[in-house]
């Protein structure tokens, strides 16, 4: 069969006569093609029919498709915008020109689409998109590039997040700028974050979480105590959000010290009704603290406890313990046990 | 190291979005473990690492197939997902035969695409015989197709172990197989002739356009090994082989939603099962 009857049969009265027919244009992966199965996207009434006239375009490989389907950028169809955006990404670098020419295109929505469509294609190609983005003047756009140079950990734009994140005033941006800083930031960041913030008091709720994380991926091991003014400031609402920084914390910075009111604090907070996963961790981020010694000694008094959580959440806090003859008690502990799971626990040492 | 909520949203968000399975929240532990296996093999320390390697730096989507064979089952027997043929018997064999028999047309056709070596045709033949009443009155053919000819023999002998007869119902049993002298067990020849086994791939596509129109087809644990674009494809002939009101049946943790949007989804019990209008 010839090109043309595939192409009169994208016309056919039956559903599947006109997907064969867009399908064989496909396989025929000819320039010829491209035109005939773009124009009858627009009037091509299946659902079905449509999707399966993008598989054929992303089956002929001429720079003629990548010029046709950008153009689909534009639709107000969101279908086609949507197909569009996924068969460019599949395209990869060679899409890239046709990304690149639209940049500045007047349309803000344009411009988010091929931000989107850039997102999907692993290619120093596209980069200047990025770049673009994170300068647009569509707050949406700038949204938008922060997310995915976060997400994609484009360490590069760390600056260009910390300026956005100092400068901005709209909310959803500042929550953006945030939340990319805890993927490529580093201790500069830090500062970044401090200049705007100075203390946890005035950072608005909504960023509170991650002003939290943030201290614990950042902060200097001296900032300890700001974990602590959290915790009393909020009264332990952030307690979820405090734990996981102070692990955080400990991996960067190791067997650090927290005074005795701390420590009371903290104890208090392993007594308080909070959710088991949180407490598991809480008592394994107390047992990797360096002092005061006061923790070693509640956590060993704990394996007493008939709680069979909290003697299982004591357990994980007692081996990551630096004092002598750990092993030893978790060994003699374990002859007196007969929980599978708690003698399991017992038996595995571990070191921070 | 536990895997937090996040990242285990994260890792099953882009396995949904890159093979099409779902896990729910209670599979954490079970994901957990087969992640663990793969982190250690790729050296990555966090889960976190491993969710960026899976969406950013796995270009050939090698990794993301080595997960998929960790955590998917190979195995296969017959009436394996047992609640997702209960819906089709109870909620969507009734739903095509009604208006058939409503115009007196008495032909059921079902596909069985990627049939390995024959237990779910054998199980769908099964059922046809135990829930339709009238079943002789019925032209009724059960298609079975698999790329692989060695395991299409092995399908059209109809033998099997013990393994693969373990969920047979115990009502059902004795009507539909035999216990053999040597321990294994065989379909009953008047269970296995509804079913035609023949070799096809899917990923032919003048051979799947030759494969006619069916009410239902059954491709459970199939598509996770195709590519994103072979995926497409199949679905694709899929849904031009099923007649207007068809059904078609995926595993139970796999999804077709980020292939085509053709499809009506509809829940039968705990499944989801796609409909073409």
């Amino acid at each position: 069969m010839n090109i043309q009857t595939f192409i009169s049969g994208l016309t056919a009265e039956d559903e599947t006569d006109r997907s064969n027919a867009a399908e064989d244009l496909g396989y025929a992966d000819i320039k010829e093609a491209v035109a005939p199965l773009i124009e009858r996207l627009s009037i091509e009434p299946s659902r079905k029919v449509r999707e399966t006239i993008f598989l054929a375009l992303e089956r002929i490989n001429h720079p003629e498709v990548l010029a046709r389907v950008a153009t689909l950028l534009e639709s107000d169809d969101a279908f086609l915008r949507n197909q569009a955006v996924g068969l460019l990404q599949r395209k990869g670098a060679a899409a890239a020109p046709v990304l690149l020419a639209r940049i500045h295109a007047a349309d803000a929505d344009v411009r988010k689409f091929v931000l989107d469509v850039a997102a999907g294609i692993s290619s120093l190609e596209v980069e200047p998109i990025f770049e673009a983005a994170m300068q647009d003047q569509d707050t949406n756009v700038q949204i938008a590039a922060l997310e995915y140079v976060g997400e994609q950990r484009k360490i590069r734009f760390k600056s260009a997040a910390e300026t956005i994140f100092l400068k901005a005033t709209e909310p959803m941006l500042v929550c953006a700028a945030f939340a990319a800083l805890l993927q490529i930031g580093d201790a500069s960041s830090w500062q970044c974050i401090r200049q705007r913030y100075p203390t946890a008091a005035i950072v608005p709720n909504w960023e509170l979480g991650w002003w939290i994380r943030a201290l614990g991926e950042f902060g200097r091991a001296d900032e300890i105590e700001v974990f602590h003014e959290l915790l009393q400031l909020h009264n332990g609402k952030v307690a979820g959000d405090v734990i996981d920084a102070l692990e955080c914390f400990q991996v960067r910075h190791g067997r650090v010290e927290i005074t005795d009111t701390f420590w009371t604090l903290l104890r208090e907070l392993l007594q308080a009704p909070l959710a088991t996963e949180d407490k598991l961790q809480l008592f394994r981020v107390v047992g990797g603290f360096g002092a005061p010694a006061a923790i070693g000694d509640y956590l060993i008094a704990l394996m007493e406890n008939d709680d069979r959580m909290t003697k299982l959440g004591a357990i994980e806090g007692i081996k990551r313990l630096d004092r002598p003859g750990i092993r030893a008690i978790l060994e003699k502990r374990r002859s007196l046990e007969t929980d599978p799971e708690i003698t399991e626990a017992l038996g595995e040492g571990e070191s921070l | 190291m536990t895997l937090a909520l996040k990242d285990f949203t994260s890792i099953r968000d882009e396995v949904y979005r890159k093979l099409g399975l779902f896990f729910e929240d209670s599979k954490i532990y079970f994901i957990q473990k087969r992640i663990e296996k793969r982190m250690q093999i790729r050296a990555v320390d966090s889960f976190a690492d491993y969710a960026f390697l899976l969406r950013f730096g796995d270009k050939e989507g090698s990794e993301m197939q080595a997960l998929a064979n960790l955590v998917t089952t190979n195995e296969t027997y017959m009436f394996r997902e047992f609640e997702q043929l209960q819906g089709f018997a109870d909620h969507c064999l009734p739903m095509i035969l009604k208006p058939l028999e409503a115009a007196n047309d008495r032909r059921l056709r079902i596909w069985s695409a990627g049939c390995s070596s024959g237990e779910e045709p054998y199980t769908l033949a099964i059922i046809l015989q135990e829930v339709m009443h009238d079943f002789r009155k019925w032209d009724i053919k059960i298609k079975a197709t698999d790329i692989d000819q060695v395991r299409l023999d092995m399908a059209r002998r109809a033998v099997y172990d013990e393994r693969s007869v373990k969920e047979v119902p115990a009502e059902y049993f004795d009507r539909h197989i035999t216990r053999l002298k040597d321990g294994n067990f065989s379909v009953k020849p008047e269970t296995a002739k509804t079913v035609d086994f023949e070799h096809v791939n899917l990923s032919d596509r003048m051979a799947m356009r030759a494969m006619g129109k069916f009410d239902f087809i059954f491709c459970r644990n199939v598509l996770i090994y195709f590519d994103d674009a072979s995926r497409k494809a199949v679905v694709d002939q899929f849904y031009n082989a099923l007649k207007p009101g068809g059904f078609i049946f995926l595993g139970h943790s796999e999804s077709i939603g980020r292939i085509s949007t053709a499809f009506t989804l509809l829940r039968v019990g705990q499944h989801l099962v796609y409909r073409k209008e």
